[in-house]
């Protein structure tokens, strides 16, 4: 068991785009972080610094308390709710976040970013800034954070 | 419960329930579980009612409104359905081929076409023209409709 909980909320998970990861025996995870990929071997907690959500992989799944060493589920396609930054742009559908703020522990928070530019989950209703709503967490749609491979046709 | 009903169809467990979105509905709109919905300026939902929509297109309504109702809806935006392909232009449909809106409206037949540009859902089966057939709505992978904003890594 976590010794931690997370704001995020999952609502709904594709299981056919779950993965699984080690985690690091120093890495405390709590079923909704964020989970960043760096290395692809040891996940963590998403890093206060919005660089992570280039390695931004999914949503935690499982739970993990320090000393522990085994794989967690990630979920790469899921529906959560999280809160959005009460100094975000207020949000309407389709538009992409990134991570503002919050680590295993503490708050999780999104903010509207750019078109093009490193968002990690779209928004799936109008929010207004410093409230919580649903977001599509898609690896693949997105084709943002930890990157799966690109496979030509043919 | 809405006071017109749809002649799109799909079943509950067709729905990708991962990729549905909530969305306010105007008190004078009136909408039908199965009605094409669109997003324009994303704060009301309408039923599509000309083929210019397809750009706002965003999916299918998973409930009905009535007229003074004011609530969100969910609006799946990935699913299977099962419409009609309008009789004219007497062009068939193929398996892959993408189709846009033709015909319809809250309360008559929608129906869809094959199309080169602005398509909003792909066929599933082929099917001859002024027939019914499975569709797969899609607004991600499309690209068409109501646009969710595109990103990069980084």
């Amino acid at each position: 068991m976590a010794s931690t909980s997370s704001n995020v909320v999952i609502l709904d998970v594709d299981e056919t785009a779950i993965v699984k990861i080690g985690v690091g025996s120093s890495t405390t995870l709590a079923s909704g972080d964020l989970i960043d990929a760096s290395g692809a071997t040891t996940p963590e907690a998403v890093a206060t610094s919005s660089s992570a959500n280039t390695t931004f992989l999914g949503i935690a799944l499982d739970g993990s308390e320090s000393g522990e060493v085994f794989q967690i589920a990630v979920a790469t396609r899921c529906r959560i709710n999280i809160k959005v930054a009460s100094t975000s742009s207020n949000l309407i559908i389709g538009d992409s976040c990134k991570y503002s703020a919050g680590a295993n522990g503490t708050a999780w928070e999104v903010t509207k970013c750019t078109s093009g530019s490193g968002g990690t989950m779209w928004a799936m209703q109008n929010i207004t800034a410093g409230n919580s709503g649903e977001f599509l967490v898609d690896l693949h749609a997105m084709k943002s954070g930890f990157y799966f491979d690109s496979i030509n046709e043919g | 419960m809405s006071s017109t009903y749809s002649n799109v169809v799909f079943r509950d467990e067709d729905v990708d329930t991962v990729s549905v979105v909530k969305i306010g509905v105007a008190s004078a709109t009136v909408l039908a579980k199965g009605d094409l919905v669109d997003a324009s300026g994303a704060t009301a939902p309408e039923a599509v009612a000309h083929s210019g929509d397809n750009s706002t297109f965003i999916g299918v309504a998973m409930e009905g409104s009535q007229s003074g109702e004011v609530n969100e809806i969910s609006v799946a935006t990935r699913c299977k359905i099962k419409i009609k392909v309008a009789a004219s232009p007497t062009t068939n449909v193929i398996i892959g081929d993408a189709c846009a809106y033709s015909a319809g409206a809250n309360g008559t037949t929608w129906e869809v076409t094959k199309a080169t540009s602005e398509g909003i859902m792909w066929a599933l089966e082929n099917v001859d023209y002024g027939e019914s057939g499975l569709f797969l709505v899609d607004s991600h992978s499309l690209a068409g409709g109501f646009y969710f904003d595109t990103c990069t890594e980084g």
